[in-house]
């Protein structure tokens, strides 16, 4: 026996959430491109798409987050920073979206604990959908996790055959719902789950060590020439977590932001001086394959990347992290890691040949 | 800080403005709130988030010695936006601060030590803090030697302090400006931080050096300590990278495995070495 | 037509009249085209093109960081021969400095249109057999159901309109970053002395980026769609530029690209102007 959730009772849960007076966020459909979103009825709710656009981290570490609001008087300042995000239903992201969410926390908990980002977790619910299916894009499990990871997710539903969800409760917020939404789901024996894997790219055990010992490598002059220079693949991606501090207001007073931003961005580490130390895009490009793999990795424990395939989806130029992290595999496996103490090599034949007219 | 957003800055009062160069100004800042400035302290090396409600936040160190606390102080070049505006406020204004952060220069390790300083041009006001902290110690350390240059005499900034150095008996400072920059009464020395380093040879054995400039400046200076014998775990550097948030999060100051408003500003040529060209 | 296409690559390198062919690319899929940046004469073979080539190649012209000194090569299609016609006639190069390999494909998009080479060689050559390509065409035809719409919809329902459109808009720049015409070393969303443009992404700042981005297009959008296409919020960005290149062509019988030796409209003006301003 298990708990099920029969797919017709997926608006009704929504209804059930909505008559609660939780705020409920989906994927839907607007203007062509299904996004995650708040949903007006359980109608909204559109599960067309393997993926939505953009990711949940916006309804966690938003676009652009009021931090303060400043009162200007002749000398004095008023500030006040009263903050309470909505309770919130998330249904309908993935495993990699869910598990972006255990990676940020430890980002935004490090030392000095960012309360937005954790007043809105507290405040969320994440349901969370398996793949029954997965594109080219996708590559969760060669990052070593999967589709019907339970990572981050408060509630798992796992489709089955015979129309229905099987229901993991992954947490107490996620039992706490579920107890309070009980009319909507049954007990009964489950079909066989009907989970889709996509198959292992890249080693990533190699591709970290490549990483590391690779600063200065052909590679980064030729593989990213394309690169137009936008926040797209940043944005979009469930993990990057970069932002700026603005004020924007007017001469009585305003708000201080928390934008994001992007580290592809040329004035992301411009000095005032002029001096700028990503001075080419491919340089930037290194830097976000580092941090990623490397520097985040080695921090928190964890790759700053889930495989959900949003930013090659969506770049303008289809340039692809995964056939990047694929071609530093292979690169890694032809020219392996030296033993301690001797010479790194690290270049390949192929790389050696080249004599590259691009600089970094 | 009270408050469980780590964003909110403690308010200021502009409590003092001194003109440095034509275009750096001191700022000495004293907390609107008795409580919060009785909670308050910092140690060398330590920076802040200064803002002008408006306009913004900026990066600068506190200027000031933790051995001469009560207020803060900070000195920057009017270059961007918030500087125009930290520039444009008076004795009485409200600003914003947000600190201290980073970690400090480990000065209780260099007891019974010398310590030679190194700076050019804006990078004094890191370093201020530092020398006073030292001279305020004095008995602790040996000799107290601080190099510093800017590119005209007219860039040398915090010149009463300068003149009240140069009187010490207990310090040696050499003052320098770029071929070019002296004027006619000038009688400090004539060439870049580096060499003039280099020809004055300050003995390496039992010496902390601490090295602060722009990125140029710190390419060229590290090489010549190297020569003067300085092992590189002897010698500190604060950096600064441009930065944001100074809690860890904002990823602006990442280079390498280090967030550098974290785990540094302040690191030893040795660390530095080890970071990827990206600073 | 590609053995013609890579043969005028093959020889371009060969000969060493360019260091660098930019074309597409073959990706996973014939749909999956990518940039391409050739170097050598034996790889032209990386080169395809077909119906589902449509990024505009011609933005890569103007960046430093990857252009090399010398000549470069450029795979065009009616697109890039327009948007170097006005990037020449903006004087960001010379016309020498791009050989322009001209294609084009009778129906963008569609699988299984032909392809074929254009015939030109020079940029005046393949302006004139774009121009005779797209004669008597309006500005706004891809778009011109969907312009109409937006002409029918009274100011406060247009307002509402785009109003909601750009409520997705990130700030991501991926329209700015894709656009050819976008070159500017520092574009004004990033200038904030003063804030010309709020930076975050609310709904003052986005009216303001998108609205500003099409003025600036203004007269020199050649209407590729590469914004529109870059966004991935799904704005519809070559709606609002086609509508004013529109306005242009009536106000001054004027279209971006096809003659690079004449003035551009918005940056010239003629004494004997009939309007009303110019007096």
């Amino acid at each position: 026996m298990a708990m099920l959730l029969a797919r017709k009772n997926l608006h009704a849960l929504l209804r059930g959430a909505m008559e609660k007076k939780y705020r409920v966020v989906g994927p839907t459909r607007t203007a062509g491109i299904v996004l995650f979103a708040e949903l007006s009825d359980p109608g909204a709710l559109c599960l067309d798409e393997l993926n939505t656009q953009n990711s949940i981290k916006e309804f966690f570490f938003p676009k652009s987050e009021t931090l303060l609001t400043y009162t200007l008087g002749k000398k004095d300042v008023a500030i006040a920073d009263d903050f309470a995000p909505p309770r919130t239903v998330l249904i309908g992201g993935r495993a990699c979206d869910a598990r972006s969410l255990v990676a940020l926390d430890r980002l935004f908990g490090w030392d000095y604990k960012d309360k937005f980002y954790f007043k809105r977790r507290e405040a969320t619910c994440v349901i969370t959908l398996a793949c029954d299916r997965f594109d080219e894009a996708c590559f969760c499990t060669s990052l070593g996790f999967g589709p019907r990871a339970t990572e981050g997710s408060d509630i798992l539903l796992v489709p089955a055959e015979g129309d229905a969800y099987i229901v993991e409760a992954v947490t107490d917020k996620g039992r706490a719902l579920i107890a309070e939404l009980e009319d909507v789901f049954t007990e009964g024996t489950p079909g066989a789950e009907k989970v889709a894997y996509p198959e292992k790219k890249f080693d990533l055990a190699a591709v970290k060590p490549w990483l590391e010992r690779n600063f200065d490598h052909p590679i980064w002059k030729e593989e990213f020439l394309s690169c137009l220079g936008c926040g797209t693949c940043t944005y979009q991606c469930p993990m990057c977590h970069c932002f700026d501090i603005v004020d924007e207001g007017d001469i009585h007073g305003g708000a201080r932001c928390k934008n994001w931003d992007s580290c592809q961005f040329a004035l992301f580490t411009l000095h005032t001086s002029g001096h700028n130390p990503r001075p080419a895009q491919a340089s930037r490009w290194r830097q976000r394959l580092r941090h990623k793999f490397v520097y985040y990795a080695d921090k928190f424990g964890t790759e700053a990347c889930v495989g959900c395939g949003r930013c090659i989806r969506n770049c303008p130029v289809r340039l692809s992290i995964l056939d990047k992290l694929v071609l530093i595999g292979r690169e890694a496996a032809a020219a392996p890691a030296p033993p301690a103490g001797a010479q790194p090599r690290g270049v390949t034949k192929r790389w050696r040949a080249t004599t590259s007219i691009f600089r970094i | 800080m009270a408050s469980d957003n780590i964003y909110l800055p403690y308010l200021m009062k502009v409590d003092g403005v001194r003109d440095e160069t034509r275009d750096v100004r001191t700022l000495r800042l004293k907390f609107a709130r008795d409580e919060d400035a009785a909670q308050f302290s910092f140690k060398a090396g330590q920076f802040g988030e200064y803002s002008v409600f408006g306009a913004g936040e900026c990066t600068f160190c506190i200027a000031n010695s933790p051995t001469r606390a009560g207020c803060v102080e900070c000195t920057f070049r009017k270059a961007g936006r918030v500087t125009k505006a930290l520039r444009d406020l008076e004795v009485g204004d409200t600003m914003g601060f947000r600190g201290p952060y980073g970690n400090v220069f480990p000065i209780e390790s260099w007891y019974g030590k010398s310590v030679l300083f190194i700076a050019g041009g804006i990078a004094l006001p890191p370093m201020r803090c530092v020398i006073w902290n030292c001279l305020d110690l004095r008995d602790k350390f040996k000799d107290i030697t601080v190099v510093y240059g800017a590119r005209t005499v007219g860039d040398l900034v915090y010149k009463d302090e300068l003149k009240e150095w140069s009187e010490r008996a207990d310090m040696t400072l050499i003052q320098t400006v770029d071929p070019g920059g002296e004027t006619p009464d000038w009688n400090g020395r004539i060439g870049f931080v580096p060499t003039v380093l280099e020809k004055a040879a300050p003995a390496s054995a039992g010496t902390i050096a601490i090295v602060c400039g722009p990125p140029i400046m710190l390419k060229f200076t590290f090489p010549v300590l190297d020569r003067l014998g300085f092992p590189r775990a002897s010698v500190y550097t604060t950096m600064e990278n441009r930065m944001k948030c100074g809690l860890g999060k904002c990823g602006r100051c990442n280079v390498g495995g280090v967030y550098i408003c974290k785990e540094g500003p302040v690191f030893t040529a040795e660390q530095v070495a080890r970071m990827p060209a990206e600073y | 037509m590609i053995e013609q296409l890579r043969q005028r690559a093959r020889e371009l390198l060969g000969e060493g009249k360019v260091a660098l062919v930019i074309g597409h690319g073959r990706g996973s899929s014939p749909q999956a085209t990518f940039p391409v940046f050739i170097t050598k004469a034996d790889a032209v073979d990386r080169l395809v093109f077909n119906p589902f080539c449509r990024n505009n190649l011609a933005v890569y012209l103007t960046r430093k960081d990857i252009m090399p000194k010398g000549a470069v090569g450029l795979v065009a299609r009616p697109e890039e021969v327009r948007s170097v016609a006005v990037l020449v006639q903006e004087q960001q190069f010379d016309a020498d400095r791009v050989v322009l390999i001209g294609v084009a494909c009778a129906e963008p998009g569609k699988e299984g249109a032909a392809c074929e080479m254009l015939k030109g060689r020079t940029l005046k050559e393949l302006e004139a057999e774009v121009a005779e390509r797209l004669k008597g065409r309006d500005p706004a035809q891809d778009v011109a159901a969907r312009v109409k719409e937006l002409e029918a919809m009274t100011p406060e329902q247009r307002l509402a309109f785009w109003e909601k459109e750009f409520s997705r808009c990130i700030r991501c720049y991926a329209c700015r970053q894709a656009c050819p015409m976008c070159y500017c070393e520092r574009c004004i969303v990033e200038k904030n002395q003063p804030q010309w443009i709020p930076s975050s992404a609310r709904p003052l700042g986005n009216y303001f980026w998108n609205v500003i981005r099409a003025f600036h297009l203004a007269g020199r959008c050649i209407g590729c769609g590469a914004c529109a296409r870059a966004c991935p919020m799904g704005i519809p960005l070559d709606l609002l530029n086609a509508k004013v290149a529109r306005e242009v062509k009536e106000s001054f019988a004027y279209e971006a690209g096809f003659d690079h030796e004449v003035p551009p409209p918005m940056a010239s003006f003629r004494t004997d102007d009939e309007q009303e301003f110019i007096k």
